[in-house]
């Protein structure tokens, strides 16, 4: 199958949207969010807690 | 866990592809089970056979908890993981036919050899992509677990449990993030070692020595 040149830039930016909208965003967001109070807050905040009584 | 889901699966994969027999369609059909039926009806079913009340539930007077323990949580791993090593399994092994075991037999090779030399550096690159996804789901699991799990951090629960619990119960939210990213972080560890595993296995010379060896023995 041949494609214009037009028709697969198309369709290459028609899939890449597709997966930065659906799988690249919302790793990116929760990446962002870990790591916004920097890296010693992420660490400090893996281990588990005693649960607190509310 | 896994290494009982690698043997399983091997196994079903070549009885389903190589064999011929009643019950074949059945079979398949079973293992793909799993995929289709929610995982949080397993949890219920689990209870219902294992619970207390349930038909196996003598096991608890025998001082035996698989409910809300770690035998609950396996049993339930177990199965929502169970099609993918033969999934990935099968086509390989359409792929690949039959005419290299064939030759090996004729060349005197133990069904055993012929399995460990031939078919499963053959399938190896199935095997590694079933193992991988095993682990993965096996990792994120959250239907099944969550309800033939008690919770308790350290004890009986996944890292998917505790970023639920954080979120939903602590409203711990950052640790929560952390947690999440820590389990993308294991998966994504265990997808390397996997690869890195895969490149060094000695597949190839074993396999090119076994079919050079009678080329030399007859020159």
């Amino acid at each position: 199958m041949k494609l214009s040149t037009g028709a697969r830039i198309a369709l290459r930016t028609v899939a890449l949207a597709y997966l930065i909208a659906l799988v690249a965003i919302p790793i990116a967001t929760i990446l962002y969010r870990t790591f916004e109070p920097g890296f010693g807050a992420f660490w400090a905040a893996i281990p588990p807690r005693q649960p607190s009584r509310h | 866990m896994v290494p009982l889901n690698v043997v399983f699966g091997v196994v079903t994969a070549l009885a389903l592809v190589r064999g011929r027999f009643r019950g074949r369609r059945l079979l398949s059909g079973i293992v793909d089970l799993p995929f289709a039926v929610s995982p949080i009806v397993v949890g219920v079913s689990l209870i219902m056979l294992w619970g207390v009340h349930g038909w196996f539930g003598g096991l608890a007077d025998l001082g035996i908890q698989v409910i809300f323990g770690l035998p609950g949580m396996v049993l339930a791993t177990i199965f929502v993981t169970l099609p993918f090593v033969v999934r990935e399994v099968e086509p390989v092994l359409h792929e690949i036919g039959i005419e290299q075991e064939q030759a090996a037999a004729t060349l005197g090779a133990s069904g055993w050899q012929t399995f460990s030399r031939i078919t499963v550096p053959a399938i190896r690159w199935g095997l590694t992509y079933g193992i991988v996804l095993t682990v993965a789901r096996a990792l994120g699991e959250f239907g099944a677990v969550i309800m033939v799990s008690s919770g308790f951090p350290g004890v009986s629960q996944t890292l998917t449990l505790l970023v639920h619990s954080r979120y939903i119960d602590d409203h711990n939210v950052h640790g929560a993030y952390a947690a999440a990213t820590l389990l993308m972080f294991l998966a994504l560890v265990t997808l390397l070692l996997m690869s890195l595993v895969d490149r060094r296995g000695p597949a190839e010379p074993v396999a090119a020595s076994v079919q050079e060896t009678p080329v030399r023995s007859a020159a």
